[in-house]
């Protein structure tokens, strides 16, 4: 269960969110939609504990897993490190990363470093990192962006398969998207996320 | 022949100074004043058949790498403790400002009314390297990427999985960029106190001696043993860290 009650955030004197509250029970797979700077990001951070609000009450129960918007991998890990790395990162997890690559179609990127892979594939490997993670929450910013679209359900059905029963908030104006995660929707409105009827 | 060019690259440039030097020998015709290559070369030979040339310099060289190895270590510990702290930050960074910028002379003076002249340039080494390295190490604790850092608190990074993972490549590069500059401060700073000195068997001595007794060519060849001393150590130094923990280098460089 994800609850923010009467959030404010700022940046440099700017509020970027006001008066933001909405309560996400545990299961729900929801969408946040909204142009540009509406601050959909600045939600997921807000419940992966990355941003602290001015104001108002955040609690977030269970784990939580994310994909950023950027895939931030470790560039002095190759491809099976940065998957492993967020397990035991130790020789006993390697073969489920290897499996989690192969699921991504990057076997053959083993070991191949950030550098050395296209930007989509830097993606779908950030988005193995998440799975592999696991988690109680998946926060997903905009995952499937700049994906072809065989490519596309692949992913998406993998992250469908991998987050079953689990709390899923997504960030994306992208209503592909929105169709393929989501049940129930947020939609901006008037500087406000408010809870639209299900998808 | 790729890997023979940054040779063939370095002895080209040995050899026009070298040429520029015998031109200016030959010119001034005064081998008290400037000695030719040739005669230094000579003399650093003859030196080195001497007992006494390779206590020198091994006993400068174990003081001036001693004083650097715990300056080093000092420094890193300063560099972790201040990037964690805003307070320690605000009372050690102008303590190390001001050794930075003071002279190594002046410290060596006073220095002198303290410590034996024995661990006096040992003592001159650690002032000078301690700023270099905490420098150094702690831009490269700051300057380590926020979203990594993100990532890592997002999927819950032990502090050691942390540090091995994302601060020690990140701050890999600047640590070897302090070692080189450590080394060559430690080496000028080392040698300017044994200069100054005088300490048993050292290197200083040597030039201090040759100078005194107007020997130029011997003080053109201890001043090339020190040079000498300076780049094997930095090789030695940088290439070992490098091969320790080489693909941390690698990547942070091409990425």
């Amino acid at each position: 269960m994800i609850s923010l009650i009467d959030i404010g955030v700022s940046y440099a004197g700017k509020a970027v969110i006001n008066g933001l509250s909405m309560t996400i029970a545990g299961g729900e797979r929801i969408a946040l939609t909204g142009p540009s700077g509406s601050g959909k990001t600045t939600v997921l951070n807000l419940i992966a504990g990355l941003t602290r609000p001015q104001t108002g009450k955040i609690s977030v129960s269970g784990s939580v897993s994310y994909v950023f918007q950027e895939p931030r991998l470790l560039p002095w890990c190759n491809a099976l490190e940065n998957l492993n790395v967020v397990m035991s990162d130790s020789q006993s997890t390697l073969p489920q990363a290897y499996e989690m690559l192969r699921r991504l179609g990057l076997a053959d990127a083993e070991k191949k470093y950030p550098h050395e892979l296209s930007g989509g594939m830097q993606q779908r490997l950030s988005i193995g990192r998440s799975l592999c993670y696991g988690g109680d929450i998946l926060l997903l910013d905009e995952p499937l962006k700049g994906m072809d679209k065989a490519l596309r359900d692949d992913i998406a059905a993998l992250i469908n398969e991998k987050t079953i029963g689990k709390t899923l908030v997504l960030a994306s104006h992208d209503s592909t998207e929105i169709d393929i995660f989501a049940d129930k929707v947020f939609a901006y409105h008037d500087r406000k996320f408010e809870r639209e009827a299900s998808v | 022949m790729k890997k023979l060019r940054p040779l063939i690259k370095g002895i080209v440039q040995l050899a026009f100074w070298l040429l520029v030097w015998q031109i200016l020998a030959v010119f001034v015709s005064k081998p008290l004043l400037l000695p030719s290559p040739w005669h230094v070369l000579l003399r650093l030979f003859e030196l080195m058949r001497q007992g006494a040339f390779w206590g020198a310099t091994l006993t400068s060289l174990v003081r001036i790498l001693l004083g650097m190895i715990l300056a080093v270590c000092l420094g890193c510990l300063l560099a972790v403790l201040t990037s964690a702290s805003k307070i320690l930050y605000m009372l050690i960074s102008p303590l190390l400002a001001v050794v930075r910028s003071t002279p190594v002379v002046s410290f060596i003076m006073l220095a002198l009314l303290w410590l034996g002249r024995d661990v006096l340039p040992a003592f001159t080494a650690f002032l000078m390297v301690v700023p270099v390295v905490w420098a150094n190490i702690y831009e490269g604790i700051k300057s380590t990427d926020t979203d990594l850092l993100q990532m890592a608190k997002v999927f819950g990074f032990s502090r050691p999985r942390a540090i091995r993972r994302v601060y020690a490549p990140s701050v890999l590069p600047f640590f070897l960029s302090a070692i080189r500059s450590a080394i060559g401060f430690a080496w000028k700073a080392g040698i300017t106190a044994e200069v100054l000195t005088v300490p048993k068997s050292s290197i200083g001595r040597m030039v201090y001696e040759s100078k005194l007794n107007l020997e130029t060519a011997d003080l053109f060849a201890w001043t090339l043993v020190v040079i000498l001393c300076s780049v094997i150590i930095e090789k030695l130094a940088v290439s070992s860290i490098s091969r320790l923990s080489g693909k941390y280098e690698a990547r942070s460089v091409t990425t």
